[in-house]
C-alpha cells in the first residue's frame, strides 16, 4: 500500500452545499494549491527581493497587495512576510521556493493550512460586507490591493482579481481550513437573499 | 358607534394622501378585525376606524391613545404580531400596517376599557416621585419577600414571548464619504449635493417614505406639493450607483472614528421575512463626513388631563389629514403657544373638520395668520389656556381659560397641542456634545457635535423649509467637496414661505388635575414640584428621581418641559438648569440585532480538525477545546457509559495500539540563524543543544516566574525548529513569541510563523505503535528504534505527501505523532486505521489521553493553572543555570521558592471503592475545615482501568516529601469527604520501560 499516492480533500465537499437559484455570487474552492509563508530573514529584505525579482521578474510587494507573475503569487501580510501561492505544486512548492530564496528567508509550508476561495458575482460586495469590516468598494479595493483582516470572527486575507468577463467583481479569499465550514456557514446565509452558486472545487 | 364600515368611512378622508387606496389591508386589534391601506401605520388604521384607546399607563393605568405620529411616540405601545414573533412595546406610530397584522393593548387587565389597576390612580400620592425609595424601606427584610416580587409582578409594559426568535438577523458594515441622516427636506438636499458631485453617500431614514415633514404637511417646492418633490429626488438618488438610500433605518448611534450605529427593519413590515431574508440588519457604518437632518420634535403643554385620548400633538394632526387621510376627530380645537399650529387648524378646516376654536397662550398673533383662520370660520383665543380635559375613554370636551378670567367649556373630540419644537439633537450629544439653550428659538440647540458632523435643517434649529433646503446642500457639497469630488453649484428648489414664531409657554400653573409631564413614566407636574421641594433640582437628580425622560422614548416629547419647569420652579433660567443627554441608542434596538449571526452554536466560529469527518463517522463525541471540537471518546453499542467507553480505550491502547487526532496542539515554525538562542531564552530549559533530528520537551515561564506552558520542540534543521504548545495556549504562546521577537529582542534573526493548521497529526501509541507503522508507511522511512529512538524526529516523502515524524510519548507507551499536509489528514487516518487493523487498533479521545497522562503523572492544563512554578509541577531541575531566560529572576523571589509551598504529588483513596473529586481540598484527619489548615488542593482526577481505582494528581504543602502519609480530600461543594494517601504522582510503569517499546 506504500506505493499509492494520498489524495487531498478539499475543505468544503460538494455534498450538501446549497444551489439557490439567481447567481448574484458564485463561491470556488481552489484545491492543489502551492501554499508558502515567506520571511524576510534579518536583514536579508532588499537581497530577498532582488533574488525574487531576478527569478520571477516581479516587485515584492511591501504593503498588503498581490503581485502575480505566471502562477505564482505573492501577498504580502505582514512586515518582511509574504504568502506565495503557485497554481498546483503542493507541497513541492514551498520545497523549491525554499531552495531558490535560502538563506534569505525563511519558508513554510502551508498548503494544507490554508483554503482559498474565489468568490464573485454581482452582488458579492454587498455579501462581503456582511462580515468584512473594511471598505471594498472599487473606489477604495482596487484589483491587486489585500487586507489581512476577518470575516465574522474568522481571520482571514483577501485580496481583489481582476474582474470577470461580466464586469463584476472578483475576490480570493485566504482562510484556515479548520474554520472552512464556519466560513461557509456565514458566507452561505449572507448570500443566500441573492442567490448563492457553489461552483465546486477546481483542482489547479 | 355602527359597524366598523361606517365608522372608518367617518374618519378615512375620501381623497388624498399618500395611501394606496386600491390595496386593502386586513388587521386586527384586540382580537377585533380592522381594514386599512397599504402606506397606512398601525396608528393611522387604527385612527382610520375611529379607535382612539389604545393602552393603559405604566404606573395609573389611565386611558392613553395615540400622541404623535413618529418614533417620540411615548402612548401608543402595544404587542405585536402572536407566538414566537410577539413583540411587546413596539410603537403603532411607526409599525407599517401589513394584511393579517395583530397587535393587543398591553398593560391592562381584564380589559383594555375595563382595567383593575386603572384604581392607582386614587392612590396616586402613594406613586409620587420617590414613592419607590419612601415606601419600601422597612422592615429591610420585607424587600426580597414581599416588595420586589409584588413590584415586579405590577412593573413593566408588555411581555416577551419567551420563545426562540424564528427569525434570522445580520451585521453589515457601510462605508461613504457622506452619510445623511434623516430623509426630510434637509437630508434629501444634502444627499443630492453630494451625491451629484459623485461622492459615495449613504442616506438612512427609519420611516418607509422618505420625506419626513414633507409628507405629513401640505407644503410646495417647485411648485408640486413637497412629497411629490421628495418622491422625485428619492428616485434620482436611488438611480445614482454612488448612492445608497437605506429606507427604515435608524441611525442610533454615533461612536468615535466617524461610525455609526444604524438598524434598517428589513422585514418588520411583513408577516414573516422572505426566504434568505433577515428580519432586521444591523449597520456599522463608517463615514467621513455626516449630516444630522433629523428634523425637530414637537412638545406638549403640561395642562390637566392632557394625557386623555384625543389629546394630540399639532403636527401628528396634520400628518394624520396629509399623509393618511385621516381625520383623527370631527370637532377639533388647537391648543399652543407658535405659529406653526395654526397650520393644523387650516388643514383640519380643510379637510372638513369642524375647528371650533384656536387657543393661543400668547396675546399677539401674526396678522396674517389670523385673517387666514378667521377666513376660515375659526374662534381665536388668544392669551387663553386649557385647564382640564373630559370624557372617559375618550376626549369629549375641554375647559377653557380666556385672556379675560373667564372659564368655558367646548364640545371637542380632538385637541391639538403645540409648544413648540425641540431639534431632534439626541446624535450630537452621542460623542459629549451638551445641548446649547438659545432663547430666540425657545429650544435647546446642538452644542459641540461629533467630528465630522454638519447638522442642517430643523434638527440645528433653522425651522424654515427654505433654510432646511439650503443648509442641506450645501453641507452635501461642502462633504463631496472634501472628499475630492468638484462640486458644481446647484439651483436650490423654491418652497413656500412659512411661519415660526413661538413664545416658550411650558405649564398651565391653574390646572387642578392630574397634568402629565412624561407620559410614558407617569410624571406630571406634581412630581416636578415635589422633586424641587425635596432638593432634586439638578436635571440629572430630577431624572432619577421622578423617571422623567426614561424608558423607550428617553423623554423626546417630556425632556425641556419638565426642565424649563424646574427653571421656572427655581427661578433660574433655562440655560442655567440645562438639560440632560442622550445615549445610544436613539430608539431601542432588538438584541437580536446585535447578535446577528452569532447565535447558539454560530456564537464563535468553530474549528474541525482534517479528521472530523472521520470521526464523526466513528461515531464519536465531541468535546469543545477552545474553538475546536476534539473527539472526546469513540463510543461502542454496549457499553454502559462514558467511563466504560474511555476505560476500554486506556486497555486496548496500552495492551495493542490506539490513535489519537491531537492535530489540536498549537505548532509554530521557527526558524532563522538564531532560533536556538530564541529558545534558549524562551524556554527555562536549553534548547540550542539539541542536535538536528531530535525532540526535546520543554517548560516556558512568565515574565513573573510562574510556569506558562509546556510542550516539545523538534530540531529539523539548525536553523529550523517547530515548538508545539497546548491546545488551549496555542494562541497566547503565538503572541508570547511574536512580542519577544518584535519588541524584546528585535536584533536576533527569528522567523515565526504558525503551523498549526498545515498540519494534521495524529498520536499512534501502544505497543504495536511501531508495527503499524512498519505496515503504514513501508519503504518510505524506517521506524525502528536505531533509525528512530525515542524523542527522535524526521521529515519524508510518503506515498507522494510531505511527511513528519515525532517518536514522543503523552502516555507513556511506545508512542510516535505522524503529522501530514491537513488536506491529506483525511485519506490518512483511513490508512492509519486500515493499516492497524490487523494489531486491533482502535481510536481514543481525549479523556482517554488525560486519563493516561494521570496515570503517567504529567501536568497539564489543570497543573499549569497560572499559580504553579516549575518547582510546583516538580520540574524545578529543568530550570537552567547555564543561561537567562523570561521568568528565570522573578522565579527566584522568596513567595516563588518557599519550602512550604504546595508541590506536585500523586493522590488515591484509601477505601479503593471511592472516588476522587478534581477541586477538592486538603486537610490533616481530624482537622477543622478552615484556611488555615488548607494542605493544598486536587487538580486532576481520573479512574484508572489498570490500576482498578480512582487516583488524582494535586498540589499539597510539601507533598513530595510526605509520600506515604494518610490525609483527607473535602470537598464541601459535592459532600465528599475522603480518606486519602499521598503517592508517587506516577502510578503506572513507574519505570518508564513501556516508552521505549
Amino acid at each position: 500500500m506504500a506505493d499509492m499516492a494520498l489524495s487531498g480533500l478539499p475543505a468544503l465537499l460538494a455534498a450538501g452545499l446549497p444551489q439557490q437559484p439567481g447567481g448574484g455570487v458564485t463561491i470556488t474552492e481552489r484545491c492543489g494549491l502551492g501554499i508558502a509563508t515567506m520571511q524576510a530573514r534579518h536583514g536579508q529584505d532588499a537581497s530577498l527581493r532582488e533574488r525574487i525579482r531576478q527569478h520571477f521578474l516581479l516587485e515584492l510587494p511591501g504593503r498588503p497587495a498581490i503581485v502575480r507573475a505566471g502562477s505564482v503569487s505573492f501577498t504580502g501580510i505582514g512586515p518582511h512576510h509574504w504568502l506565495a501561492l503557485s497554481e498546483g505544486g503542493g507541497h513541492v512548492f514551498s520545497g523549491s521556493l525554499r531552495a531558490l530564496v535560502a538563506p534569505l528567508a525563511s519558508v513554510s509550508d502551508q498548503s494544507g493550512g490554508y483554503v482559498v476561495f474565489r468568490v464573485g458575482g454581482p452582488a458579492i460586495r454587498d455579501t462581503l460586507a456582511k462580515g468584512f469590516p473594511i471598505d471594498l468598494d472599487p473606489r477604495a479595493f482596487k484589483p491587486g490591493d489585500a487586507a489581512t483582516t476577518i470575516v465574522s470572527h474568522i481571520g482571514a486575507t483577501i485580496w481583489r482579481c481582476d474582474d470577470g468577463a461580466d464586469g463584476s467583481a472578483c475576490f480570493e479569499i485566504a482562510l484556515f481550513r479548520s474554520l472552512s465550514q464556519s466560513f461557509w456557514e456565514w458566507f452561505a446565509s449572507s448570500a443566500a437573499e441573492f442567490g448563492c452558486q457553489w461552483q465546486g472545487a477546481v483542482q489547479q | 358607534m355602527g359597524d366598523p364600515a361606517s365608522r372608518a368611512a367617518r374618519h378615512r378622508l375620501s381623497s388624498g394622501g399618500l395611501v394606496d387606496r386600491n390595496r386593502r389591508l386586513l388587521f386586527s386589534f384586540d382580537g377585533r378585525t380592522y381594514g386599512g391601506y397599504a402606506g397606512d401605520t398601525l396608528a393611522s388604521a387604527l385612527l382610520g376606524n375611529g379607535v382612539k384607546l389604545l393602552g393603559r399607563s405604566f404606573k395609573y393605568h389611565r386611558p392613553r391613545g395615540i400622541l404623535t405620529a413618529g418614533p417620540e411616540e411615548p402612548n401608543a405601545l402595544v404587542e405585536l404580531r402572536k407566538g414566537s414573533r410577539r413583540e411587546p412595546n413596539t410603537r403603532a406610530t411607526t409599525v407599517e400596517l401589513f394584511d393579517r397584522l395583530e397587535a393587543q393593548s398591553q398593560n391592562r387587565w381584564p380589559s383594555l376599557k375595563f382595567d383593575v389597576s386603572a384604581i392607582n390612580s386614587l392612590f396616586s400620592p402613594l406613586f409620587a416621585a420617590g414613592f419607590y425609595y419612601k415606601t419600601f424601606m422597612w422592615p429591610a427584610w420585607f424587600w426580597e419577600k414581599v416588595y420586589e416580587p409584588a413590584i415586579r409582578r405590577a412593573a413593566g409594559l408588555g411581555r416577551a414571548s419567551g420563545e426562540a426568535d424564528p427569525d434570522s438577523y445580520e451585521k453589515m458594515r457601510g462605508f461613504c464619504d457622506l452619510l445623511v441622516i434623516g430623509a426630510g427636506p434637509a437630508g434629501l438636499a444634502a444627499a443630492l449635493g453630494a451625491g451629484r458631485a459623485g461622492a459615495r453617500v449613504i442616506l438612512c431614514d427609519e420611516d418607509y417614505v422618505p420625506g419626513g415633514r414633507l409628507n405629513g404637511d401640505a407644503r410646495e417646492i417647485d411648485d408640486h406639493p413637497g412629497s411629490t418633490w421628495a418622491q422625485h429626488t428619492t428616485a434620482e438618488l436611488d438611480a445614482m450607483t454612488n448612492v445608497r438610500v437605506l429606507r427604515r433605518t435608524t441611525v442610533f448611534g454615533a461612536y468615535d472614528g466617524r461610525t455609526f450605529g444604524a438598524v434598517e427593519r428589513v422585514a418588520d413590515h411583513l408577516p414573516s421575512p422572505p426566504p434568505h431574508q433577515p428580519r432586521q440588519r444591523l449597520w456599522k457604518i463608517v463615514a467621513r463626513q455626516s449630516v444630522l437632518a433629523s428634523g425637530a420634535i414637537e412638545r406638549h403643554i403640561v395642562f390637566g388631563g392632557n394625557d386623555r385620548p384625543g389629546v394630540m400633538m399639532a403636527s401628528a394632526v396634520r400628518t394624520y389629514l396629509n399623509r393618511f387621510a385621516v381625520a383623527p376627530g370631527r370637532r377639533a380645537a388647537v391648543f399652543a403657544n407658535s405659529d406653526d399650529a395654526w397650520t393644523t387648524a387650516l388643514d383640519l378646516g380643510k379637510a372638513g373638520v369642524q375647528v371650533e376654536a384656536i387657543l393661543d397662550t400668547r396675546t399677539e398673533i401674526d396678522p396674517h395668520l389670523e385673517n387666514k383662520a378667521k377666513l376660515g370660520g375659526i374662534a381665536i383665543f388668544r392669551g387663553a389656556q386649557v385647564l382640564d380635559t373630559h370624557g372617559t375613554h375618550e376626549l369629549r370636551a375641554i375647559s377653557v381659560r380666556s385672556a379675560d378670567g373667564q372659564t368655558r367649556k367646548l364640545a371637542v373630540d380632538l385637541l391639538a397641542v403645540s409648544g413648540g419644537w425641540n431639534p431632534n439633537l439626541g446624535l450630537t450629544t452621542h460623542l459629549g456634545g451638551r445641548p446649547d439653550w438659545s432663547d430666540a428659538l425657545a429650544a435647546f440647540v446642538p452644542g459641540k457635535a461629533p467630528p465630522g458632523m454638519t447638522v442642517a435643517g430643523a434638527a440645528g434649529g433653522r425651522f424654515t423649509l427654505v433654510d432646511a433646503l439650503r443648509a442641506g446642500m450645501a453641507a452635501g457639497t461642502a462633504a463631496a467637496e472634501a472628499a475630492g469630488f468638484v462640486a458644481r453649484p446647484q439651483p436650490l428648489p423654491k418652497a413656500d414661505d412659512d411661519h415660526i414664531g413661538v413664545r416658550p409657554f411650558w405649564h398651565v400653573a391653574a390646572s387642578r388635575s392630574k397634568a402629565f409631564v412624561d407620559f410614558q413614566n407617569d410624571v406630571t407636574s406634581e412630581d416636578v414640584a415635589l422633586a424641587a421641594r425635596e432638593g432634586f433640582k439638578s436635571v440629572e437628580l430630577l431624572k432619577r428621581y421622578t423617571t422623567l425622560g426614561m424608558a423607550t422614548d428617553q423623554g423626546k416629547t417630556s425632556n425641556v418641559n419638565g426642565h424649563a419647569m424646574m427653571a421656572q420652579l427655581t427661578g433660574r433660567p433655562i440655560s442655567e438648569v440645562g438639560t440632560t443627554v442622550f445615549r445610544p441608542p436613539y430608539t431601542p434596538v432588538a438584541i437580536g440585532a446585535f447578535a446577528g449571526h452569532h447565535r447558539g452554536r454560530h456564537f464563535r466560529p468553530t474549528r474541525l480538525t482534517a479528521g472530523h469527518r472521520w470521526a464523526e463517522q466513528q461515531g464519536a463525541s465531541f468535546v469543545e477545546t477552545g474553538q475546536w471540537l476534539r473527539a472526546q471518546w469513540f463510543a461502542k453499542p454496549g457499553e454502559a457509559d462514558w467511563l466504560a467507553t474511555v476505560s476500554r480505550e486506556v486497555r486496548e491502547t496500552r495492551s495493542r495500539v490506539g490513535v489519537c487526532d491531537v492535530s489540536t496542539l498549537g505548532k509554530i515554525d521557527i526558524q532563522g540563524a538564531d532560533a536556538g538562542r530564541f529558545l534558549d531564552r524562551i524556554y527555562a530549559n536549553m534548547f540550542s543543544t539539541v542536535p538536528v533530528g531530535k525532540v526535546r520537551y520543554g517548560l516556558m515561564l512568565r515574565e513573573d516566574g510562574i510556569a506558562m506552558d509546556d510542550g516539545t520542540s523538534a530540531r529539523f534543521a539548525d536553523d529550523h525548529f517547530v515548538m508545539s504548545t497546548t491546545t488551549a495556549n496555542a494562541g497566547k504562546i503565538m503572541q508570547h513569541l511574536e512580542h519577544a521577537r518584535q519588541v524584546l529582542w528585535p536584533e536576533l534573526d527569528v522567523q515565526l510563523v504558525s503551523v498549526t493548521e498545515q498540519w494534521a497529526q495524529y498520536s499512534i501509541a501502544g505497543p504495536c505503535s511501531r508495527a503499524l507503522l512498519e505496515r503504514l508507511l513501508g519503504d518510505a522511512f524506517d521506524v525502528s528504534d536505531a533509525a528512530l529512538p525515542y524523542l527522535g524526529c524526521a521529515e519524508f516523502i510518503w506515498r507522494g505527501v510531505l511527511t513528519r515524524i515525532f517518536r514522543v510519548s503523552f502516555s507513556g507507551e511506545l508512542a510516535y505523532e505522524l503529522a501530514v499536509p491537513a488536506n491529506f489528514g483525511d485519506a490518512s487516518i483511513r490508512a492509519i486505521m486500515e493499516a492497524g487493523s490487523e494489531f486491533g487498533v482502535i481510536p481514543y479521545g481525549t479523556e482517554a489521553l488525560g486519563v493516561m497522562r494521570i496515570e503517567k503523572g504529567h501536568v497539564a492544563g489543570n497543573e499549569l493553572n497560572g499559580m504553579t512554578t516549575a518547582a510546583d509541577l516538580g520540574l524545578g531541575r529543568m530550570m537552567s543555570k547555564k543561561k537567562d531566560f523570561i521568568g528565570r529572576l522573578l522565579a527566584e523571589r522568596p513567595g516563588l521558592v518557599d519550602p512550604e509551598r504546595p508541590a506536585l504529588v500523586g493522590i488515591q483513596p484509601i477505601d479503593k471503592a471511592t472516588r476522587l473529586r478534581a477541586g477538592a481540598h486538603v486537610l490533616a484527619p481530624g482537622a477543622q475545615a478552615t484556611m488555615e489548615n488548607d494542605q493544598g488542593y486536587v487538580t486532576s482526577v481520573a479512574f484508572s482501568p489498570m490500576l482498578g481505582h480512582w487516583i488524582g494528581l494535586g498540589f499539597i504543602k510539601r507533598g513530595p516529601a510526605r509520600i506515604g502519609q494518610r490525609l483527607r480530600a473535602y470537598d464541601p461543594v459535592r459532600g465528599g469527604d475522603t480518606e486519602i494517601e499521598l503517592v508517587s504522582p506516577i502510578f503506572f510503569d513507574l519505570e518508564g520501560k513501556r516508552l521505549h517499546g
